[in-house]
């Protein structure tokens, strides 16, 4: 019976021309629109707040450094300051008014930095390999070339910071560039006009340097986490349009159970021994049902139509189910909502206002990345944001363990809309129970 | 199923008394008739027998076995045909009457069966691949009731059955039950329109605000009137003073009630024909309607409105 019951309901449902246009036309159709409009726009940049870095110091900045052939130099302590790894990239490069109104820095370990990444606290992890302090020494009072190894780890998550946070890496490699090749140039007007007596030769001994050095260029290793891939226009918009219109298979699948009861078919249902628990828990396998077919229409579409690679089959599945149990309980929270006040008004104001709203919000519009600080705080509190991560999560291959966070707050959604449609559930109950 | 028991039900919604300490029984093999007006109480009365809600006070027993406690005891040998189509206007005959049948958990072959029986019982066989929705008024009240018999109910409850049918569908709907009813079925047979009360129940309780103000078979609720019988004369102009007083001494005549051109006599015994017509004569008459007693001259003796109010 209870199949026969779902079974019923999905009919009706696919009866609706209507919910089925919503439902599973129009995110095949706005995600399309979306994904080839906004291609440019995904690539390009956009107005971000401050966005945060971590830099890993794997030198000692104590040390003092020796230069081959110039011993016994003395430098002066003034030159030592201003030839500083730690002054020159730190404080006259990152702690610049420019750098810091769109980019602030910590100091971390290398492992407290892969933790961040991964928990999606900072956009980028800028790497000073243990010679850099000493490289810089050597770049800037010497006459060598030394290359300078700074490796930068973008964290896939934040595409758009990550990449803006790896080019002022790289401008500080070309000005650091610009700098040496101009002392160079100076070093060697100096030679030629014999004013470089002090430092005994320099030139001959340069050029022998200069042979075994090679490469002097700053040295930037783009790497990615894990191998995580990165989300297009095409991906993310899939993924968006599929978490938005889950909130209307919820909303439109609301009304089925305020129309059994308009149509007297619940009190038919129940006299004839159907329970309420029964008939509710039937609701709720097809919202469960339809949030699949929707979501499996969508991944066909977008895999097949739009070469969209949503990731590892397993993992996704695990978040389809995940999402379909937090959806079908949302759902059947505004059913009894619905019913409990016979009428529709919650459904009309959850579909033409409500979950524009979430939407908006959970990132469906918009990437969560791009809009200000304080709106990306509110990502994960509509549940269609997290669904949205998650399947964001998924493309770009992170773990079930990777994404625990999300499946945590999902399953607390779940939990809050079940209780509040239990509570309902007794406040409403006015028919003889079974013992 | 011998015997169905009401016991002082009540219910209230808010302020409103809607049944008021309704007690009565229905015997095994019966077509009990719930009579009254619209709000009278009937169909929250029966909604209480079929478990759709719970009475406030008072108790249901079905062969001294409590339904409150035990609700399934009667879902199981009851048929409800709601007053309202519950039915799925998108769905086919065939498809509604199968849902309906799994409800009573019947399936395979013997649900097949049922559904040829059945609709051939309501005379919608020749439809069954038709949308409801495409189906007239009658024969939506047909498969409405259809609904409720797949699963061979002891007890049948409708629910105003007729209500906005054309006279043919209504024939065939009181036959049909008249049919289940000598083949063993219990009815419940709710509406307020007199005529099929007097035409298929054998008892009948009347219901006004709330309330059961009389019951019995037709008989004994006639007796009622004590064999008053009412007789109605039309004028050609309004009624002559002088008429009133001529007739009061009359001995049959217990009351009369003149309004305009008409004039009401309420008789205490058989009428004396021929002693009207003398003091009639002169007086220009249009028409003179001996009525005996029916369930709305009952009604209306005992409540002062007409059923239909």
């Amino acid at each position: 019976m209870f199949i026969k019951m779902i079974m019923k309901d999905l009919k009706l449902v696919f009866h609706d021309k209507e919910y089925l246009l919503i439902v599973i036309l129009m995110p095949i159709v706005l995600s399309s629109i979306l994904s080839f409009a906004l291609q440019s726009a995904f690539q390009s940049t956009y107005q971000i707040d401050q966005f945060k870095i971590g830099v890993v110091k794997e030198y000692s900045a104590e040390e003092s450094y020796e230069i081959p052939f110039m011993e016994d130099i003395d430098f002066d302590s003034d030159v030592l300051s201003d030839a500083n790894g730690d002054e020159i990239f730190f404080n006259n490069f990152l702690d610049q008014a420019s750098i810091k109104e769109i980019m602030d820095y910590e100091i971390l370990t290398y492992d407290q930095g892969i933790q961040k990444i991964k928990n999606n606290e900072i956009s980028a992890l800028v790497i000073l390999d243990d010679d850099f302090s000493r490289d810089i020494f050597i770049n800037f009072v010497s006459p060598f070339r030394k290359s300078i190894n700074i490796r930068v780890i973008k964290n896939q998550s934040r595409s758009i910071t990550s990449t803006i946070a790896y080019e002022i890496i790289k401008g500080f490699n070309t000005r650091v560039n610009q700098m040496i090749i101009s002392k160079n140039v100076l070093i060697e007007l100096a030679a030629e006009n014999d004013l470089f007596n002090s430092v005994r030769n320099i030139e001959s001994r340069l050029t022998s340097f200069n042979e075994s050095l090679e490469d002097y260029e700053v040295k930037i290793e783009k790497t990615a986490i894990e191998n995580k891939k990165t989300i297009d226009s095409t991906s993310y918009y899939s993924a968006a349009m599929l978490a938005m219109f889950l909130l209307f298979v919820a909303g439109n699948s609301s009304t089925l159970l305020l129309d059994e009861k308009r149509n007297m078919t619940y009190d038919r249902m129940i006299v004839s021994g159907i329970s309420k628990g029964k008939i509710l828990f039937g609701k709720y396998v097809t919202i469960f049902s339809l949030v699949l077919l929707e979501t499996f229409v969508m991944i066909a579409y977008s895999s097949y139509v739009l070469d969209v690679q949503w990731g590892s089959s397993i993992k996704l599945l695990v978040v389809v189910i995940t999402a379909a149990i937090t959806v079908a309980s949302f759902g059947l929270m505004i059913s009894i909502i619905t019913f409990n006040n016979n009428n529709r008004k919650l459904t009309v104001l959850l579909n033409s206002v409500i979950f524009q709203i979430l939407a908006a919000l959970g990132g469906s519009f918009i990437p969560v990345e791009a809009l200000p600080q304080i709106m990306q705080k509110l990502r994960y509190v509509p549940f269609n944001g997290v669904i949205l991560k998650l399947f964001l999560n998924t493309m770009r291959g992170l773990t079930v363990r990777e994404s625990f966070f999300e499946f945590s707050l999902l399953a607390f959604n779940t939990l809050i809309f079940l209780s509040i449609s239990y509570v309902l559930i007794r406040k409403g109950d006015h028919h003889v129970k079974s013992h | 199923m011998n015997k169905l028991l009401i016991k002082n039900i009540k219910k209230k919604y808010g302020e409103l008394i809607a049944v008021d300490g309704v007690s009565f029984e229905i015997k095994k093999g019966e077509i009990m008739g719930l009579l009254g007006p619209n709000g009278a109480g009937k169909s929250t009365t029966i909604s209480m027998i079929s478990t759709l809600f719970k009475p406030d006070a008072g108790d249901i027993t079905i062969d001294d076995r409590s339904i409150l406690e035990n609700p399934k005891e009667i879902q199981k040998v009851l048929g409800v045909v709601p007053q309202e189509i519950a039915l799925y206007e998108d769905f086919t005959g065939y498809e509604n009457l199968k849902f309906w049948g799994t409800a009573y958990n019947l399936s395979g072959k013997v649900l097949k069966d049922q559904i040829e029986k059945i609709s051939e019982i309501i005379g919608i066989k020749d439809r069954l691949k038709d949308k409801v929705k495409e189906y007239s008024g009658g024969m939506k009240r047909r498969i409405n009731i259809g609904a409720a018999l797949l699963h061979e109910p002891e007890i049948l409850i409708l629910d105003e059955p007729t209500v906005g049918i054309d006279p043919q569908s209504r024939n065939h709907i009181l036959e049909a039950i008249k049919d289940l009813n000598e083949k063993g079925m219990t009815v419940i047979y709710t509406t307020h329109y007199m005529e099929e009360v007097e035409a298929i129940c054998s008892t009948i309780n009347i219901m006004d605000e709330g309330k059961i103000i009389a019951s019995g078979t037709k008989e004994e609720l006639y007796n009622i009137l004590s064999n008053k019988e009412r007789i109605d004369i039309v004028f050609d102009e309004s009624v002559p003073a002088d008429i009133i007083k001529s007739l009061q001494e009359l001995s049959f005549v217990d009351e009369i009630i003149a309004n305009g051109q008409k004039l009401e006599i309420i008789t205490n015994e058989s009428i004396k024909l021929s002693s009207l017509i003398k003091e009639l004569n002169g007086y220009d008459i249009l028409s003179i309607d001996i009525k005996k007693p029916n369930l709305e001259s009952v009604f209306l003796h005992l409540t002062g409105k007409e059923l239909r109010d």
